[in-house]
């Protein structure tokens, strides 16, 4: 018995680093699911809006020592202002249009992060950054219940969005945006709505990362996490709140804690071969997903449960 | 240019609390070819407007100018309720429904992945219903709204009301009722019968005279001449992009050379 | 006058490849109305053939490149054969055809390292000669590949204008019913153009490369700006997506002479994002409510 546990979980810091990664992508992935799944905004700058909020915290928390509650604030702020002025942006491209103006909101975090070495430190780095609360050898665990707190709501969050009128609208505006203006639907204020509000809560999430790494480098932005949040919603189901979570299991859970932590790699494999087959399976599952099962594991939404619940009332 | 207003129609002057659409120079063209233009007219001033005409006479493009669903190349749309007049033509398309003016579509349109209960409720929430965090509001939205849904359920048959529309006609009558359930001032209508068995397009147009009579105005865009002659109290007749004839059924029935030498023989 | 000067001299000679890079992309974008994001793949990969066939067939870089631009324009074809043929008859959406092209670049990306290395691999060349207008300082090969990339956009141009295959692609773009009744073979005319669309591609990360060095990031890192230029320009046919390319190229160089480089890039992409929000959407109109 204490041979199984000590097998899985001999390793405490590498088992709950893996599951912070795991409970980012799941995060950002039930936020990425309002956007492109529910209102079919395809936002590729996952990173970007990410990497705001992680940065925006840090500088407050390093260079002007403010708390955590306030820097966790305008974490917040920071996702959610880059969200407005994107979907203002985004309001009247075509998916094409999208993909290039989102693209480049992440570019510009990026360029942004790495030229203003003052304050960001460039690719220095910019730290340290520590938990906001210190209960000794369990501080990890206890930021990891939080994460998967934080995860939870936005969870519930997404399902009640599913079952409530504003959920409604958001699927109206995504799949026949004329057709919701001609009904009074204001389809820019709403694409516009749920960038901020998405985008806000992937600040959120950026801000909550950064006492995890410690030490914040421009590095962590690649579109590395872009293609994982992406790929773990595609694979799951993206028009599922649950779709994420799946996903994330089945993508980053399997490659960034089974394989990692349980099957024992050569560390010259560990080091180059691992991560670079992680990707050529990641862009492979995106290509067979939506060739052959475009809706994922979990496949459509059901929305004619909801409607059979309501219509009983 | 219009030929005249034949008898009992007075073009322009609303009737007592009816809003009217004002059109004054409105030109569209695609390409080197204009499609519309329009010098004067003035739509809904009496409770049932047929508009008729050749294919391609512009009548689609007419409707979709008005709702700004396409943009006008000169001209302006105005919403004339007696006390104000309205630019039409410089608002978004959801302030003009929000307006009361609102159109059905000719070309079958839905929402992939809504329910006809979804798309019905779609259509009666408010904004205040639609923010964020109202994620609880969906009871009271069934509880304000439902028995006034399912009383357009009880009239047209759907083969799972509880699912999918399914079948193009579905669809139409779908699109119907989303418009009705916003309380229209002005319904304009682009062939709302196009493809329904004759008894759906009877209830159709029962439907819509119980409307009128309740206050709203219709305009409507029918290949179906008997609907027109049958439901209209003013027809305008369309060609080559402009009214050219309008008056009530009879007067326009009487220019059979003019419809006939558009329409073909075997209309009037 | 002077500054101009310098902005065109460098503009021109360092962005050359993205003009190339870029008609290769609003080639498949105007045809098949497909954004691919695996186009960067397409450069990478095309720095990648030049670098092998020049070190390891000892080829000079001129025959590489012609060697390049052939096996590019194949791996494009088998892009298009493979999945993106495989997305058109299965009708997947618009945004569905991006997620997929990432997935592609992510894929070939990552698995070219299997084959090329994860290091970086560098061309054997004559040592450049240093040349110097108007006081801008630049290499016989900047020049060179200048004048190639001038030559090469000019015949891409006349053939899509001027050619019967040109014509093909353009009826086929306009109207696909229409131009298949008139006899032209879709899939053919269609392979031919992202076969030069793939060779351009791969021309442009060849002459990428052998300014620095073939890199797995090489064509990403130069993915959004072509895209960019592709979509400001490509409205305006090729001879538009040319002049945004070097229009590009000039006002980066302007920049960076005036501003850091880094930030330079940021003035840039907010420029490119103005310019999207103020051109709004072309496909509006055809929304049919």
């Amino acid at each position: 018995m204490s041979a199984v546990w000590d097998f899985l979980f001999g390793s405490p810091a590498f088992l709950i680093f893996g599951t912070y990664t795991l409970m980012m992508i799941v995060g950002l992935g039930i936020l990425l699911h309002l956007q492109l799944g529910v209102t079919g905004i395809g936002n590729f700058g996952v990173a970007g809006f990410w990497g705001a909020g992680l940065y925006s915290f840090g500088i407050l928390q390093v260079h002007y020592d403010v708390g955590f509650w306030l820097a966790l604030l305008a974490a917040t702020a920071a996702g959610g202002v880059l969200g407005v002025v994107t979907g203002w942006v985004i309001a009247d491209l075509d998916d094409d249009g999208v993909l290039a103006a989102t693209l480049a909101v992440a570019s510009i975090v990026f360029l942004a992060i790495e030229s203003e070495r003052g304050i960001t430190g460039g690719r220095v780095g910019l730290g340290t950054i520590d938990f906001p609360f210190d209960v000794g050898e369990r501080t990890d665990l206890a930021w990891l219940a939080i994460l998967f707190g934080v995860t939870g709501v936005l969870l519930w969050y997404a399902r009640r969005v599913h079952r409530s009128p504003y959920g409604r609208l958001l699927i109206a505006t995504g799949t026949n945006e004329p057709l919701a203006r001609s009904l009074r639907k204001p389809a820019k204020r709403t694409k516009v709505g749920v960038m901020a509000l998405t985008s806000a809560g992937m600040g959120a999430l950026g801000g909550l990362y950064g006492p995890i790494v410690h030490f914040l480098f421009p590095t962590q932005l690649t579109v590395a996490i872009t293609v994982s949040v992406i790929t773990a919603l595609v694979l799951g189901g993206q028009q599922r709140p649950l779709g994420a979570f799946v996903g994330a299991l089945l993508t980053v859970g399997l490659f960034d804690i089974v394989i990692k932590l349980y099957v024992p790699l050569p560390r010259d494999l560990l080091e180059h071969a691992f991560p670079v087959t992680k990707q050529v399976i990641f862009g492979a599952l995106l290509i067979f997903v939506l060739l052959f099962r475009p809706l994922g594991f979990l496949g459509r939404m059901r929305r004619e449960t909801h409607v059979k619940g309501l219509t009983r009332v | 240019m219009s030929e005249g207003n034949g008898q009992g129609t007075e073009g322009g002057a609303a009737a007592p609390g009816r809003a009217v659409i004002r059109i004054r120079g409105l030109t569209k063209s695609f390409g080197d070819q204009t499609v519309v233009h329009v010098d004067d007219l003035v739509l809904g001033a009496q409770p049932v407007e047929g508009l008729i005409g050749p294919n391609g006479a512009g009548k689609t493009t007419l409707m979709r100018l008005i709702m700004r669903s396409t943009r006008a190349d000169t001209g302006s749309v105005t919403l004339d309720d007696g006390a104000s007049e309205v630019a039409l033509s410089k608002l978004a398309p959801h302030r003009i429904a929000s307006l009361g003016v609102v159109k059905t579509n000719q070309v079958t349109q839905d929402f992939a992945g809504l329910t006809i209960w979804d798309s019905l409720l779609l259509a009666v929430a408010q904004r205040r219903d639609e923010r964020p965090h109202r994620i609880y509001r969906e009871r009271h939205l069934v509880e304000r709204y439902g028995e006034e849904i399912q009383s357009y359920l009880d009239v047209f048959e759907f083969s799972e009301p509880g699912g999918f529309a399914h079948s193009t006609g579905e669809k139409k009558l779908l699109d119907l009722i989303r418009c009705l359930l916003l309380n229209p001032k002005i319904l304009l209508l682009d062939e709302p019968t196009a493809g329904l068995p004759e008894d759906v397009t009877a209830q159709v147009i029962e439907l819509l005279r119980a409307k009128v009579a309740a206050g709203m105005s219709v305009i409507i865009v029918e290949h179906d001449l008997d609907v027109i002659w049958g439901f209209s109290d003013v027809v305008h007749f369309m060609a080559e992009g402009d009214v050219i004839l309008e008056g009530d059924p009879d007067y326009i029935r009487a220019h059979s050379t003019v419809v006939e030498k558009y329409l073909g023989s075997g209309h009037v | 006058m002077d500054f101009i000067a310098k902005a065109v001299i460098i503009g021109l000679t360092e962005q050359a490849p993205l003009v190339l890079a870029a008609m290769g992309m609003a080639l498949i974008y105007n045809l098949s109305k497909v954004i691919n994001v695996a186009f960067a793949e397409t450069i990478t990969l095309g720095a990648y053939f030049a670098q092998w066939v020049n070190v390891f067939f000892g080829a000079s870089f001129y025959l590489s490149l012609a060697v390049s631009g052939i096996l590019a324009g194949a791996l494009s074809c088998a892009t298009y054969l493979v999945v993106f043929r495989t997305a058109e008859r299965r009708g997947v959406g618009a945004v569905e055809v991006i997620i997929i092209s990432l997935g592609l670049s992510v894929l070939l990306r990552y698995a070219l390292q299997f084959v090329f290395g994860y290091e970086a691999r560098f061309f054997e060349t004559p040592p450049p000669t240093f040349l110097k207008l108007f006081d801008v300082g630049f290499t016989s090969f900047q020049l060179t590949a200048f004048i190639l990339v001038v030559v090469l956009a000019l015949l891409f141009y006349l053939f899509v204008q001027k050619t019967v295959w040109g014509r093909q692609v353009r009826a086929l773009a306009s109207d696909a019913d229409l131009a298949k009744v008139s006899g032209i073979n879709p899939l053919l005319t269609t392979l031919v153009m992202w076969f030069m669309a793939g060779a351009a591609g791969g021309l442009a990360g060849a002459f990428w490369g052998v300014a620095s060095s073939a890199k797995p990031g090489l064509g990403w890192d130069r993915f959004l700006l072509t895209l960019l230029v592709v979509l400001v320009g490509g409205t305006r046919g090729l001879r538009g997506v040319i002049l945004a390319g070097m229009g590009t190229g000039v006002l980066l160089s302007a920049l960076k002479l005036e501003i850091a480089p880094l930030r330079a890039e940021i003035v840039l992409l907010v420029a490119f994002i103005l310019v999207l929000k103020l051109r709004g959407n072309r496909f509006r109109e055809l929304a049919k409510v």
